[in-house]
């Protein structure tokens, strides 16, 4: 269930794009609030280039409605856009100016005064010695950076990121996580889109999962991942019949003698112990911590969200 | 941000581009080539023609024909293709280039809209028109004059008229601006193909292959090109040629001006309707 208080700095409402008979992205319903760093997560061609492109007006949905600062896009994109910034895929820019002209004519497209904000936002990502140079001359990296500049002008109440960290060295990726840990600290809302899911996991509070276009998990990153609990025991009828009755685990599913239980968290010692009581030989018990192997074994089953499981 | 900033914005970046002073560079080289080559040729080219062949059996000719005015207004049919093309090379990169360049997808997240993206470019490609053909207009009547000197203007239209030298550059003052809303139209029409690709060079060669054949439909005289005419702006284009004829024409001229505006509005009309549309991928 999506929550539209004045605390909620997203909120896509049944949001569908379809290219033809193909459907992008469908019946997308996303929740953002004010201060989160969002975690978007998915394969690729999943839909979440597509659904970031439509959350800044580059693609016009097919059905469903996006509201930013709780203001919708179509009819206040002017006001809601001053105060978003965005890094979408690889940045391009205007390969025969300088790095100082780029910011300087988008600042000027969002009415900042260039003067300070330029020399401000290059000094951020570590480009202020290359101002100068042109484009053209400047590796992946450093347009990434730019790229990330630019996001960054006239401090953006919601920041928008795909794929930030595409194309940088090691110190560069950890520059740039750094630097969006430290922007979460200054009240700032961030959306994060990558495929590096441990730069997920590292800073992002809440994130969401989509495939082929659907939305399949949203939630507290700590929630989604530390409460998936694998079990293997001795008894499958049983333990599925324990498990039914048990209010604070949200749903699970089995393979042969194997289940994957989403409950509470720190309950596993709970879960144990139960089990055990009930007669039910529990041969291992291991909390899945890892991102990678939650988003594999979710993209895996591609299962819908439930309103009344996850969201909080 | 008001359309006059996005108009400086564009206009910086457009001249900011080594592409938009070729134009320029190719008007000054091929005037140059036929001022030298006439100087060369001493004028005999125009002895080498059926008409001049023609007027010298019939009539004593004095003064002197190839001068500086009846050389700027032979160089005014390099209007019909040549010039079209160095129009197309600007016109037509100025919303295809950001498309193939990626640039839209830093631009159009900014709060100007789309229209005013749009409408800003729009202009900056009919000024770039306007200033080329200012541009070739300044260079050959200047350096023609200069260089072959002022007389009366020999003109070969349904027979053989002399425009007074007196008279003459007033008629160049009234060609240039109907040729600048001709050349108007071409931009157009380029920067409507600019908005349906992602590659600067199909506006270009889409637009040359539309003038082309224009304007072989529209001088050659087969009937059936005689209806599909009046459907093409090319038909028009030449309006330029109403101001060296006497009486001048105002009646058509007025005519012609006013379908050229309407392509125009028809071409960029279109172009603003895609566009409005399109879903920024690339």
């Amino acid at each position: 269930m999506n929550s539209d208080t004045d605390n909620t700095i997203l909120n896509t409402y049944n949001v569908t794009k379809r290219f033809g008979r193909y459907f992008a992205v469908d019946d997308l319903n996303l929740s953002v609030d004010r201060g989160d760093i969002f975690g978007f997560l998915g394969p690729n061609g999943a839909g979440k280039s597509t659904t970031i492109r439509m959350m800044l007006d580059l693609v016009r949905p097919t059905h469903g409605t996006i509201k930013i600062f709780g203001q919708l896009l179509r009819v206040h994109r002017r006001q809601i856009l001053n105060r978003v910034g965005a890094l979408i895929e690889k940045p391009r820019f205007y390969e025969y100016l300088s790095a100082r002209k780029n910011l300087t004519i988008l600042a000027k497209l969002a009415n900042i005064d260039p003067a300070m904000e330029v020399d401000r936002t290059l000094d951020i990502v570590g480009l202020l010695d290359r101002a100068d140079q042109k484009v053209k001359a400047f590796s992946d990296g450093m347009k990434q950076r730019l790229g990330i500049a630019q996001a960054l002008l006239g401090e953006p109440k919601f920041i928008i990121l795909d794929e930030p960290t595409t194309g940088l060295d090691p110190k560069g990726m950890i520059d740039i996580r750094n630097l969006i840990s430290e922007l979460s600290t200054q009240n700032l809302t961030i959306f994060l889109s990558s495929h590096l899911l441990h730069e997920v996991e590292q800073i992002c509070n809440k994130m969401a999962i989509i495939n082929n276009g659907k939305l399949i998990r949203q939630g507290e990153v700590d929630n989604l991942i530390a409460n998936c609990l694998h079990l293997k025991v001795d008894n499958i009828e049983k333990t599925a019949e324990i498990l039914k009755n048990i209010d604070w685990i949200q749903r699970f599913e089995n393979e042969k003698s194997e289940f994957r239980v989403y409950m509470s968290k720190n309950r596993s010692a709970d879960l144990n112990r139960i089990l055990v009581e009930s007669g039910v030989g529990v041969f291992s018990l291991h909390q899945q911590l890892l991102l990678e192997d939650y988003f594999l074994s979710v993209i895996e089953t591609s299962e819908l969200v439930h309103d009344d499981i996850f969201i909080k | 941000m008001t359309i006059l900033k996005l108009i400086k914005i564009e206009w910086f970046k457009t001249f900011s581009k080594t592409r938009t002073y070729i134009s320029f560079a190719a008007i000054f080289v091929v005037l140059a080539l036929t001022f030298i080559g006439i100087i060369y040729d001493s004028g005999d080219f125009i002895e080498k023609t059926p008409t001049f062949n023609f007027l010298n059996s019939n009539f004593i000719i004095k003064g002197n024909i190839v001068n500086g005015y009846f050389i700027s207004q032979l160089i005014m049919y390099f209007l019909m293709v040549h010039i079209p093309f160095l129009i197309a090379l600007v016109a037509g990169d100025i919303v295809a280039g950001e498309s193939n360049a990626g640039t839209f997808r830093i631009m159009l997240i900014r709060p100007p809209s789309r229209f005013q993206i749009l409408i800003s470019k729009a202009i900056v490609s009919l000024l770039y028109s306007m200033l080329l053909i200012a541009f070739m207009g300044i260079l050959s009547i200047c350096f023609g004059v200069l260089i072959f000197g002022v007389g009366d203007l020999l003109v070969v239209s349904k027979g053989f008229l002399i425009i007074s030298r007196h008279d003459v550059f007033f008629r160049f003052l009234l060609a240039y601006p109907l040729a600048m809303i001709s050349m108007m139209v071409v931009a157009s029409l380029a920067f409507l193909f600019s908005v349906l690709v992602e590659n600067a060079i199909g506006p270009i060669v889409g637009t040359m292959a539309v003038v082309v054949i224009s304007v072989i439909i529209t001088e050659t005289p087969i009937t059936l090109f005689q209806k599909i005419r009046p459907f093409l702006f090319t038909t028009y284009s030449k309006v330029w040629e109403f101001s060296f004829l006497q009486p001048i024409p105002v009646n058509s001229i007025i005519t012609s001006v006013l379908y050229l505006f309407v392509f125009m509005f028809i071409f960029f009309a279109i172009a603003f309707i895609i566009f409005m549309r399109k879903d920024i991928l690339s």
